[in-house]
C-alpha cells in the first residue's frame, strides 16, 4: 500500500475520474485500476471528495419562498417603471428654464418664418439667450432666410 | 384556469423561454421550480454560506426576468443561467468581502483513510459519526481553497461539466482547469490524511 504507483500519476487518475483522458489512455488506466490498489484507491478518493461536497451541498441548500420572490421581482418592477417614467419626463427636469427658452425661441421664429410676408431683413441674430448653464442664439440667413439655432454650453 | 397555461413538466425550453420573454408571471415559477436546486447548489458551493446561496440566487431570477430579452439562445437555459449565477457570486463576493476572511478553524487531523473502505450505507453510529466528522473536515479545507479552484471544483462536482465546458464557462483554458481541479484534489487527500502517499 505504500509505495507508488510507477504507471499512472495522481494527475491521471484525476483526468481518468473525470473522463478527461484520451479513449485508448482511459481503458488502459480503467484495466490498471483492477490490479492496483494503489491507483484504484486514489480514484475512489478523488471520487469520495466530490459526492461529499455534493452531498453536503443538497443539504445545505434552503429553497427559495415563491411569495417573497415575487415581492422582491413587483418591487423591482415598480422601480423599473419609476426610473423609465423619470426618463421620459427627464427632459424637463434638469436645466429646465434653458430647455423652456429654447423651445421658445424655436416658437417665435417659427411664427415669425411662416407668416410669410416679413420684411427681408438684414438681421442675422434674431435672438439670443445666455443662461448660466449654456448660451442659445438663433441666426436668420439674410437672403435665404435659412434659419440656423446655434448651441453651446458654458 | 389559464388557456395558456401548460403542464410545468411538459414545457420545453424554447417554450419556456417564448413565455418568459412574454413576461408571463406562471413561466417564471416554472423556471425558479426547475431551476433553483441546480443554481443553489452552485451558489452554495462558491459563498458556501445558505443565506448567501439564495439571496445570490433570488438575484439570479430577478436578472433573468428583466434581461430574457438578452438572452439570444444560442446556448442553453441552463448555461446561460449558471454563467449568471457564478456573475452575481463574484458581485457577491465583491460586496461581501470581508466575509471571505475566513475564521481560522484548525482541522482535527484524524486520518480518515479507512473510512470509506468500511461499509459508507452502514447505520453504525460509529461510522455515521466518522462520515460526518469527514464532510466537516472537508468542508473546512473547500473553505480555504481558492476561490478559482473552488469555482472549477463545483462545476465539476454539482453540475458535471467537461473540461471544455467549465474552460468556457470561467474564460479559462481547459489545461487550467485540469491543473486546478488535481491540485484541489491534491490539498484536500492529503489534508485529510485519506492516503498515505504524497506524490
Amino acid at each position: 500500500m505504500g509505495k507508488k504507483c510507477n504507471v499512472y500519476t495522481s494527475e491521471d487518475i484525476s483526468r481518468f475520474v473525470d473522463k478527461e483522458l484520451p479513449k485508448n489512455t482511459y481503458h488502459e488506466v480503467k484495466q490498471h485500476l483492477n490490479i492496483c490498489l494503489k491507483c484504484n484507491q486514489k480514484a475512489e478518493e478523488y471520487r469520495t471528495l466530490s459526492s461529499v461536497f455534493t452531498d453536503h451541498a443538497h443539504q445545505e441548500i434552503l429553497k427559495i419562498d415563491p411569495a417573497e420572490l415575487r415581492h422582491k421581482l413587483a418591487q423591482t418592477q415598480e422601480n423599473l417603471e419609476k426610473k423609465s417614467l423619470r426618463n421620459v419626463f427627464g427632459i424637463f427636469g434638469k436645466n429646465i428654464y434653458l430647455k423652456l427658452a429654447s423651445i421658445a425661441a424655436i416658437l417665435i421664429i417659427s411664427l415669425y418664418t411662416f407668416q410669410g410676408d416679413h420684411p427681408a431683413g438684414p438681421s442675422a441674430i434674431v435672438k439670443s439667450i445666455d443662461t448660466d448653464f449654456a448660451s442659445v442664439v438663433i441666426i436668420e440667413t439674410q437672403k435665404e432666410n435659412h434659419t440656423i439655432i446655434w448651441f453651446s454650453e458654458t | 384556469m389559464n388557456k395558456i397555461k401548460a403542464n410545468a413538466d411538459d414545457i420545453n425550453e424554447l417554450d419556456l423561454v417564448e413565455r418568459l420573454k412574454k413576461g408571463q408571471q406562471w413561466a417564471f415559477d416554472v423556471l425558479v421550480k426547475q431551476y433553483q436546486n441546480r443554481l443553489l447548489k452552485i451558489a452554495y458551493g462558491i459563498t458556501l454560506d445558505r443565506e448567501d446561496s439564495l439571496e445570490v440566487v433570488q438575484d439570479v431570477f430577478i436578472s433573468v426576468f428583466k434581461n430574457i430579452h438578452t438572452f439570444r439562445q444560442d446556448a442553453s437555459l441552463s448555461t446561460w443561467l449558471r454563467k449568471i449565477t457564478i456573475n452575481q457570486c463574484l458581485n457577491w463576493k465583491r460586496k461581501w468581502k470581508r466575509k471571505f476572511k475566513w475564521n481560522h478553524e484548525s482541522i482535527e487531523s484524524e486520518n480518515d483513510q479507512n473510512l470509506f473502505e468500511a461499509n459508507i450505507k452502514s447505520n453504525d453510529p460509529e461510522i455515521l459519526y466518522r462520515k460526518k466528522q469527514f464532510e466537516k473536515n472537508l468542508m473546512k479545507l473547500i473553505k480555504k481553497l481558492p476561490e478559482k479552484t473552488r469555482m472549477v471544483l463545483v462545476l465539476n462536482a454539482f453540475e458535471g461539466l467537461s473540461y471544455e465546458e467549465i474552460a468556457k464557462t470561467l474564460n479559462i483554458k481547459k489545461g487550467t482547469v485540469s491543473s486546478r481541479l488535481y491540485s484541489a484534489r491534491k490539498k484536500l487527500v492529503n489534508s485529510l490524511g485519506m492516503s498515505n502517499e504524497r506524490r
